[in-house]
């Protein structure tokens, strides 16, 4: 890897971080990945790996699809970086784009690196729109790892080593309609969900439980923030997985395969009203990269393959065949699978257990 | 090698595929799978 003819590994135990080299090592990725195309990854010594991890979503349309890497080769001959003297044409079309896929009135976008940004970003606009100061996260959610993410995030592990962390963010039970009418009152800016748990194991709350927390925080006053970044971009057969039971948000968070598997890329995007008072003051919330050129060429060239490919509906029709084989093996297996878990398409966990008899 | 996991849950195997996976590739993993929890429950009858 350098001069000294140190491995990638090597480099990351001593320069990066060793603890993380020595997990990877014991899960016996401890190779320098090299190349990468549709499913597979290849790594130095020429072995082949198939990712079925999918960079945790970042991957919807493989890796290096080739419509992607067009349009950001062409866009990186033009002009990758924003001057930020002129308004940029792909920021303005990636905009206009997502303003016509995504759920109600979401017409205003505000353009960022990654996902975390992206919950960053929403926490301060709700707070902004509302005028008040509360946040409702779903305990075992999982929002990113900065401090105003993570102050959303119900996971104790990441939390712990931090407290405390941002005042007034409330956790309650994550597809608990009940629970969270107790929590939402006249305090409360906003309630911030994913769809579908992710990182938390791929948890689907019980139908209709989306719609119910969008009645509660209209009657309440509060606002909706709906973090897809993982469930977006056509991941649950849906472009969107709140169009499951119709639900439209005030503020909707993308990320992930926001970018196509080429470029970091992450959005907020909301409505009008919520906008309002962020237009009266435009430069309260910035990004010196977010919405760059090359990002948004990266973003709409995956809006192209999303809608051309039919990927969304392709997701559902190719999802259900493997969940029923997983199944049968869950059924195989009940000593070792505890639990098979879905989106009704490819957001699939397969939880199990070690017990012995 | 298939790679199917998740660091933040190690008890769980999550999949999570590019949306265009050729259709050959899942019936390649549910082998895999299955070859790796047959495997998997001899070793715990093996050890129990």
């Amino acid at each position: 890897m350098n001069g000294d003819g140190e491995s990638a590994a090597a480099a990351y135990a001593r320069h990066v971080n060793d603890g993380l080299a020595r997990l990877l090592s014991f899960m016996g990725l401890d190779a320098a990945a090299v190349r990468a195309e549709g499913c597979f990854v290849w790594d130095e010594q020429g072995r082949r790996f198939l990712d079925f991890l999918g960079g945790y979503g970042v991957f919807s349309f493989g890796h290096r699809h080739p419509r992607i890497v067009a349009a950001v080769t062409a866009q990186l001959e033009r002009m990758p970086l924003s001057a930020k003297i002129l308004f940029d044409k792909p920021t303005a079309e990636l905009a206009a784009r997502l303003a016509d896929i995504t759920p109600g009135s979401i017409s205003k976008f505000f353009f960022c690196n990654s996902g975390t940004e992206a919950v960053e970003g929403a926490l301060k606009l709700a707070r902004l729109a509302s005028g008040r100061s509360r946040i409702i996260y779903a305990e075992n959610s999982f929002h990113g790892k900065t401090l105003g993410a993570l102050s959303a995030t119900g996971r104790d592990k990441y939390r712990e080593p931090f407290l405390p962390l941002l005042p007034e963010f409330t956790g309650v039970p994550f597809g608990d309609a009940t629970a969270m009418a107790k929590a939402l009152d006249e305090t409360v800016a906003a309630v911030i969900l994913e769809p579908i748990q992710g990182e938390g194991g791929v948890i689907v709350p019980p139908l209709g439980y989306l719609a119910e927390v969008r009645e509660l925080t209209r009657q309440r006053g509060a606002l909706l923030i709906l973090d897809e970044v993982q469930t977006g971009m056509g991941r649950t057969g849906y472009n969107f997985a709140c169009e499951r039971e119709g639900v439209e948000p005030d503020f909707i968070l993308l990320a992930k395969a926001l970018g196509g598997g080429v470029m970091p890329l992450g959005a907020i995007g909301g409505t009008p009203e919520v906008w309002a008072k962020f237009e009266q003051n435009p430069l309260i919330h910035s990004s010196t990269f977010g919405g760059n050129p090359l990002a948004c060429a990266a973003g709409i060239a995956a809006l192209d393959v999303l809608q051309e490919e039919q990927l969304a509906e392709r997701a559902a029709q190719e999802g259900e065949p493997f969940l029923a084989r997983l199944r049968k093996l869950a059924a195989d297996y009940p000593d070792l699978v505890k639990e098979t878990r879905s989106s009704r398409s490819r957001c699939w966990s397969h939880s199990r257990s070690m017990r012995r008899k | 090698m298939l790679v199917a996991f998740t660091l933040n849950a190690p008890e769980v195997i999550r999949f999570e595929p590019p949306l265009n996976t050729p259709h050959q590739l899942f019936d390649e993993v549910a082998e895999k799978v299955a070859t790796a929890l047959a495997e998997t429950k001899k070793l715990v009858s093996e050890f129990a």
